[in-house]
């Protein structure tokens, strides 16, 4: 088959598969979005093989590598909130800066202590 | 001119014409203020206001390139279903350190915010910073946050962690090469791992796999966190 046709097909499954979770997460209130339920049901039917890898592949490659693309519409869309973000400004870039430094000592400490605990030797350089 | 100003076909192609130029620009000049994901936007809105172009008439345009945000979010079961082997092998660390780190992150970043007086609006845009941009702007919607401020904020994280990240591990004495590459995704999803990548094989695909299961759990446990504020 063609790369062409692939992609295409293999959006259609993401396209489907996307539309199932948005379906499941409306219809049962969950407050999970559709999307990640989307990504959890193709991780299931990857893992049960009732999709192959290669049916999706470069579908799922193609659009990964270009999410910055994508997320350019809505970072422009900032100028509707314009007022907001200026007002608060600085809680937004203070809580953003600080709280992204302790997830990664957090997150570091734990992973350290968990991993420490099972193995000594998984201590690298 | 104007005419075609009003139709999608304005939005889309400015909006790829700007993406091409800033990832080409930032291949030259590798400067963090030049990174795509402000540069971009940055130099749209300037058009915009310079053109006196009302946001709609982008907008026409702009959502359908970022309708392709959602099947991109599921497309990222792609990478997870393949790390899913190396993340099977330390999984206890992994699931630890992640879990912890999508608390914090949420609980830290709304709690920080509200100390400075925040809206609400603005409370519930921050709170998926961490996560990766798709995923964010997912539980963003869900929220009812405003999913612009979302970008921003995830475009800042990501830069954060993959400019200042291993500085920040060596200061806090995180030396196992699995605990920083599980350290740098979650706190700043690719951004952070574009960086993890360099310090070596094991950091960047620990980071790598962090990124998604980050975006899942913090989805996970937002709604219960924040309906405990």
């Amino acid at each position: 088959m063609e790369l062409g046709v692939r992609v295409v097909q293999g959006i259609a499954y993401l396209v489907g598969l996307q539309f199932a979770g948005e379906f499941v997460s409306r219809q049962f209130h969950l407050p999970l979005p559709g999307n990640v339920i989307g990504l959890l049901f193709l991780v299931l039917a990857l893992s049960a093989g009732w999709i192959r890898l290669e049916a999706i592949e470069e579908a799922a490659d193609l659009l990964t590598s270009n999410l910055m693309l994508m997320l350019i519409p809505l970072s422009v869309g900032i100028i509707a909130v314009m007022e907001l973000v200026k007002k608060e400004a600085l809680s937004i870039i203070a809580s953003t800066v600080l709280s992204t430094f302790l997830v990664m000592v957090v997150t570091g400490k734990v992973v350290d202590w968990v991993a420490g605990k099972g193995e000594e030797d998984a201590r690298g350089n | 001119m104007q005419e075609v100003i009003n139709t999608p076909v304005f939005g889309v192609a400015i909006t790829i014409v700007g993406y091409t130029l800033a990832k080409e620009l930032y291949r030259r000049i590798p400067l963090f203020l030049f990174n795509p994901l402000l540069l971009a936007p940055a130099g749209i809105i300037l058009l915009l206001w310079a053109s006196r172009t009302p946001l709609e008439a982008y907008n026409q345009g702009g959502q359908i390139i970022s309708y392709f945000l959602g099947p991109a979010t599921v497309a990222l079961g792609v990478p997870l279903f393949r790390q899913l082997p190396l993340i099977r092998r330390q999984w206890r660390p992994i699931l630890a350190g992640i879990t912890a780190g999508s608390v914090v992150g949420v609980v830290s970043a709304v709690l920080i915010a509200r100390v400075l007086g925040a809206s609400t609006v603005t409370l519930l845009s921050v709170a998926a910073k961490s996560t990766t941009a798709p995923i964010a702007v997912g539980i963003t919607e869900k929220l009812g946050g405003a999913t612009a401020i979302t970008a921003f904020v995830v475009a800042v994280t990501g830069i954060l962690g993959g400019t200042l990240g291993p500085e920040v591990l060596r200061l806090a004495r995180v030396k196992n090469r699995v605990a920083r590459g599980i350290s740098i995704g979650t706190a700043s999803h690719a951004g952070g791992t574009s960086r993890a990548v360099q310090l070596g094989e094991v950091e960047g695909s620990m980071s790598g796999a962090a990124i998604v299961l980050t975006g899942t759990v913090t989805a996970l446990i937002i709604p219960l966190l924040l309906w405990v504020f």
